[in-house]
């Protein structure tokens, strides 16, 4: 899977635990930049990526997540 | 015999007086502490024993904290337990695989001690406070 592919499913990801049908990621999207994700709902979003990429990510991982590229960058690493 | 040692729950209040006086006039749990000020946090705390070594944490959030009084609308009243531990650094290398951290800070409430919040893969959240 390469980064365009999981970047999409990330995509599919955000919208639904957000609840936010508008929202179009890139590698340099930012919490910042999305209103819903806030510190809770990055918990969730964490959770839901394990399990739909079936990955697992350390504390230390999810800690330095600084945007969408950081976590897409991460799950292609696993693979 | 496990590391953590069950010390509070965590109740998401409005109006931290009015709780205080709900549990003492309601259940007769007279033994309050003070009101702490966490700054890290933007929450106001105190604690109300009980039971033995067990206490009701009492949290209102402040005006500004947006994340708190979110979840206080979303009637999130129940909200995290704690747990106080002897050696905060073996805790959270015991938690690494199993949790995922949210943050770590020093808490005015247990004299400075740190504290952390973590959450399971379930979202339950649970906060380790060094003894």
């Amino acid at each position: 899977m390469d980064k365009a592919e999981i970047l999409k499913k990330l995509n599919d990801i955000f919208i639904n635990t957000l609840d936010n049908a508008d929202i179009v990621l890139k590698m340099e999207t930012t919490a910042a930049d999305i209103e819903e994700w806030d510190s809770l709902r990055h918990i969730m979003l964490v959770v839901e990526i394990e399990k739909t990429m079936k990955t697992k990510f350390t504390s230390k991982e999810i800690t330095k997540f600084k945007n969408v590229g950081d976590i897409v960058n991460s799950i292609e690493a696993k693979k | 015999m496990s590391m953590f040692h069950f010390h509070h729950t965590g109740l998401l209040v409005k109006d931290i007086n009015s709780t205080i006086e709900f549990y003492k006039n309601t259940f007769g749990f007279t033994e309050v502490s003070e009101i702490f000020q966490i700054t890290n946090q933007k929450v106001k705390v105190c604690f109300i024993k009980n039971g033995t070594d067990s206490f009701l944490e009492l949290v209102m959030p402040e005006e500004e904290n947006e994340a708190m009084y979110k979840m206080l609308e979303k009637k999130v009243n129940y909200y995290h337990v704690g747990y106080k531990v002897d050696d905060f650094d073996q805790a959270l290398k015991t938690l690494e695989e199993g949790t995922i951290l949210l943050n770590t800070f020093n808490s005015e409430a247990f004299d400075g001690k740190r504290c952390a919040f973590v959450y399971s893969r379930e979202m339950h959240l649970i906060e380790i406070i060094e003894k």
